[in-house]
């Protein structure tokens, strides 16, 4: 396995969402950078390589099987040829079966990944909690990408999503807080006090829940839907009638991971406890949408009195898309400290 | 005199019927001695010679059970899924500065030092 010598720090944090795939990396000059890929492919027929190869779209040939184009061109191309982009990950998860998509996977995560820096240099990669909603194999998909990234050459270690954001987030609040993960396929939850885990979970509801939600409300698309949303509206202000959806929807997503995280905490709240108030810090390419803190608060509000954590404040990840990479390259960074 | 007739007719048909049965059924199993438990199983056991036995279906229930494994079932998961050539994908890369990140990490070191 090659490797890339380098003076940077070792260690690297791989985010693998129904979304994004995004890798953190510390430079030798101390700044750190971050890689994405969109995570979506479409499979075309031979016959649009021409094409392909005069628009500079990088493709995977697949002879006479065709061909399958990645990350953000799937998308743009999907709106040429009037198609859907196919997704690897459903709900946050891959599903046992899904053999193109294994493969698509495992080109996208090389190319963020790039080469390791050094022999069994550690890369910290994101894997949800179990749904408490749905009957999700976790267990399949953390060893799927296990798998991957060994083959990339780095030693895998498996970390919760919504830890990471505990890690990235709170360090001067102790490493306690109530991490959220507002994710495209699913919402992952951490609850710590001074960096002990005391409660992890996930909801198989996020971004594409509200999409589809508001579409069918509105008898719009979802793809429509979900442009309308990445192109930026004011949730606290929506003008039109789907953005009048989409607010719904949130406050919709909100109440329920709100009401969630109070039914499981009443089950540890006997053998955890919380010596003070603790912040709530809120990440995910789903909470990018405008105002949605304020929304988020004034929401959490309403729920304030019978929620049974008592909470400091709420707030946003310094770098919302990038905070769960960001965490789990701290956690990386760890595991090569000589001290 | 009808009453002696009739009870004569039921007798001829009952040694008829006797003599149709000793045809048909097999023959009786040996008289119970001892265990009256063993009786019965070889009984049984004379009765069901020559007989296919089937195992029961199992219920739609225990179907998926099987189909979704149980905890001590090895989970597949295929190798080789990344190549040696790989194709060379358009990556969105940007630097920003670490932003708190050192502070973090030497926070977490020492929370675990500590610990």
């Amino acid at each position: 396995m090659p490797t890339k010598k380098t003076t940077a720090p070792l260690g690297i944090g791989l985010d693998i969402g129904t979304m994004n795939i995004v890798s953190a990396r510390r430079q030798a000059d101390g700044s750190v950078e971050t890689s994405r890929v969109r995570d979506a492919f479409l499979d075309l027929d031979s016959g649009a390589k021409r094409m392909l190869k005069l628009s500079g779209v990088n493709y995977i040939d697949h002879g006479d099987d065709g061909i399958i184009v990645v990350g953000d061109a799937a998308m743009e191309m999907a709106n040429v040829f009037g198609r859907e982009a196919r997704r690897p990950l459903s709900q946050g998860l891959i599903s046992a079966g899904e053999m193109d998509a294994l493969d698509v996977l495992g080109v996208m995560i090389k190319n963020v990944l790039g080469d390791p820096a050094a022999e069994g240099e550690a890369c910290y990669f994101s894997v949800p909690a179990s749904p408490v909603d749905a009957d999700r194999d976790v267990v399949y998909h953390e060893g799927v990408f296990s798998r991957i990234v060994s083959e990339c050459g780095f030693k895998a270690h498996a970390s919760n999503e919504a830890m990471a954001i505990v890690y990235a987030e709170t360090a001067k609040d102790g490493f306690s807080g109530l991490g959220i993960s507002f994710g495209s396929g699913m919402c992952n939850l951490a609850l710590a006090v001074s960096g002990v885990e005391g409660l992890c979970f996930s909801v198989a509801r996020g971004g594409d829940w509200i999409d589809s939600g508001a579409a069918k409300a509105t008898g719009s698309t979802r793809s429509r839907i979900c442009a309308l949303k990445e192109k930026g509206f004011d949730l606290m202000a929506p003008k039109t009638r789907e953005e009048e959806a989409l607010a719904l929807y949130y406050k919709s997503l909100i109440v329920y991971c709100i009401d969630q995280t109070a039914a499981e905490f009443a089950k540890i709240k006997d053998r955890f406890a919380l010596p003070r108030p603790i912040p709530i810090v809120v990440s995910g390419g789903t909470s990018l949408a405008g105002n949605f803190v304020e929304f988020f608060t004034e929401v959490f509000e309403t729920k304030r009195k019978r929620f049974p954590i008592e909470v400091s404040e709420i707030r946003h990840a310094s770098d919302p898309l990038n905070a769960v990479a960001r965490g789990l390259l701290i956690q990386a960074m760890q595991e090569h400290d000589e001290d | 005199m009808a009453d002696r007739a009739a009870k004569k007719a039921v007798a001829e048909a009952a040694a008829q019927f006797q003599q149709i049965l000793s045809q048909v059924v097999a023959p009786a199993a040996p008289a119970p001695q001892g265990d009256i438990t063993e009786a019965v199983a070889a009984a049984v056991a004379q009765a069901l010679q020559g007989a296919a036995i089937a195992p029961a279906r199992p219920a739609s229930s225990d179907i998926e059970e099987i189909i979704a494994g149980g905890p001590d079932e090895p989970l597949f998961i295929p190798s080789g899924i990344v190549k040696d050539q790989t194709e060379s994908l358009t990556v969105s890369s940007e630097s920003s500065t670490s932003g708190g990140l050192d502070d973090a990490a030497n926070a977490l070191k020492a929370l675990r030092k500590n610990k």
